[in-house]
């Protein structure tokens, strides 16, 4: 786990990108644009999970089921990364009101 | 349920699908037997039919329970005392109970097509021949799924009612619902399997209704599963159990994805089905706020990085009659070596791995039973692959 205190809505895409590609088998990164769902990209379950649980990892947090499902939702991949920046900001935010 | 319910389920339905509609996908939902639909491509919902794929399962899991009760055998019996013959060679004591719940450990893991005789009925002896020898765990030891256990189920109800399973179905357990058998033709076959469903369709009324009248034995206890996965909790005699008391089945058939769920404790029932996506991740984006009981997932916890992990426990060969991984180790981790070479393992807790890159046969690999300094087993949210060269496990 690596924290990212600057962890921006671009610097998440540019993360989530070959991760989700990853996760969902596809071999080339640059097919999985800001524009794609989850869903088009054949994304089941256990390939939910892995994400999930690598944007965990990497981001050193463990998160809320409410935050879960709010990723989950999400309506392609910039909109992934929009609500997961959300997140961060917000977590940092209730970290430093302490 | 009321014009307000089905709207807001069209409209939840809508944002989860978000413009990536292309073929049909419904939701149909019931609650005290009141129901909602909603859909997309499909101007009458309830009357489109789709492929039950692997939810064939779950009609072997009625006929058996059916069948069991009208000639007085018990879910623990030895099922060589029904099929006789030389059944006993390669089952052993394998009972309907381990068939059903995936426990039989027998190993299928090279796919053998169903085998059928010319009255249509399931040529055991065929069946039994490709498993005989073949054995991955004790009968009872541990989950692993597979479709031979869906398959000698429901010889044995053929060989108890004299009957082919499709006559079984179509008649015993489908008409008195008021629901019809259909068949949809496949690139593959038009035979109907009960294990992985063949060309076997229903509509999404008809399976609503079989889910609906499914009342699960709760005298029985849940088979857990041998290591994580994200949603499923067990198996009980052919449901697989989810959190919030929800049972059910999935199948992801390309073109023909379903899931289907019920609640008996209120009478709530589920389906989903779609060509396009997968029909628990539309469910999911759908339904998740709603029923976040069988829809959030359950992450493992995570490990930083693997400093200090000791790779000797891990290392070796694991493999079934059709699959098999190497579990190597270099000076950054372990790395899983398969047909479509080498990929990097991620540590989390509980002894679980996320692969780097998923493939097509898993996202994650956990190390299951240790004895004497190593584990003998792996297991990926669906299967184990026992240690290569170690006993039959447990």
């Amino acid at each position: 786990m690596r924290p990212t205190p600057h962890a921006s809505a671009e610097e998440l895409l540019a993360w989530l990108r070959p991760a989700i590609a990853r996760a969902c088998q596809i071999d080339d990164p640059s097919s999985v644009t800001d524009e794609k769902s989850l869903l088009d990209l054949g994304a089941d379950s256990l390939t939910l999970a892995s994400v999930l649980s690598l944007i965990e990892a990497e981001h050193g947090i463990e998160l809320e089921p409410s935050e879960m499902l709010a990723l989950l939702g999400a309506t392609d991949v910039r909109a992934l990364a929009d609500a997961l920046a959300g997140m961060i900001r917000a977590r940092r935010r209730a970290d430093v009101d302490g | 349920m009321s014009t307000a319910e089905r709207h807001e389920l069209e409209r939840r339905l809508e944002l989860a699908l978000h413009g990536s509609e292309r073929g049909r996908t419904i939701i149909a939902r019931s609650a005290d037997g009141r129901r909602a639909y909603a859909a997309v491509r499909a101007a009458h919902p309830e009357r489109e039919v789709f492929r039950v794929g692997c939810t064939a399962k779950l009609f072997v899991a009625a006929l058996v329970e059916r069948t069991l009760d009208a000639h007085g055998i018990g879910y623990d019996v030895p099922v060589r005392h029904v099929l006789g013959g030389s059944s006993g060679a390669a089952l052993g004591d394998t009972s309907l109970r381990h068939l059903l719940e995936h426990t039989h450990g027998l190993d299928d893991a090279a796919a053998p097509e169903t085998a059928f005789r010319g009255d249509g009925s399931i040529d055991v002896e065929r069946l039994l021949e490709r498993v005989s020898g073949r054995r991955i765990a004790a009968p009872g030891a541990l989950y692993s799924y597979s479709h031979v256990g869906a398959l000698i189920a429901a010889a044995l109800v053929e060989t108890l009612e004299q009957r082919p399973f499709e006559a079984l179905l179509r008649d015993e357990l489908l008409a008195p619902l008021g629901v019809e058998l259909r068949r949809c033709r496949t690139p593959e076959t038009f035979a109907i399997c009960p294990a992985s469903g063949g060309a076997l369709g229903l509509t999404i009324d008809g399976l609503l209704t079989f889910v609906e009248s499914h009342r699960p034995q709760v005298d029985h206890a849940m088979m857990p599963l041998p290591g994580w996965h994200p949603l499923e909790r067990g198996v009980r005699l052919g449901w697989k159990c989810y959190a919030g008391s929800w049972v059910g089945h999935q199948s992801a058939w390309p073109g023909a994805s379903l899931l289907v769920c019920s609640r008996p404790r209120d009478r709530a029932a589920l389906v989903v089905a779609s060509e396009d996506h997968h029909a628990a991740v539309v469910a999911a984006r759908a339904l998740g706020d709603e029923m976040p009981e069988l829809f959030v997932p359950r992450l493992p916890k995570q490990r930083a990085g693997a400093p200090g992990l000791d790779p000797a426990p891990y290392l070796g060969r694991y493999a079934s009659a059709g699959d098999a991984v190497g579990i190597e180790a270099d000076a950054d981790g372990l790395v899983l070596a398969g047909d479509r070479g080498r990929v990097r393992l991620l540590p989390a807790a509980d002894e679980i791995f996320f692969l780097e890159r998923s493939t097509r046969a898993r996202a994650f690999v956990q190390f299951i039973v240790r004895r004497r300094g190593r584990f003998l087993a792996l297991w990926d949210g669906q299967r184990v692959l026992p240690r290569a060269g170690s006993p039959p496990l447990g």
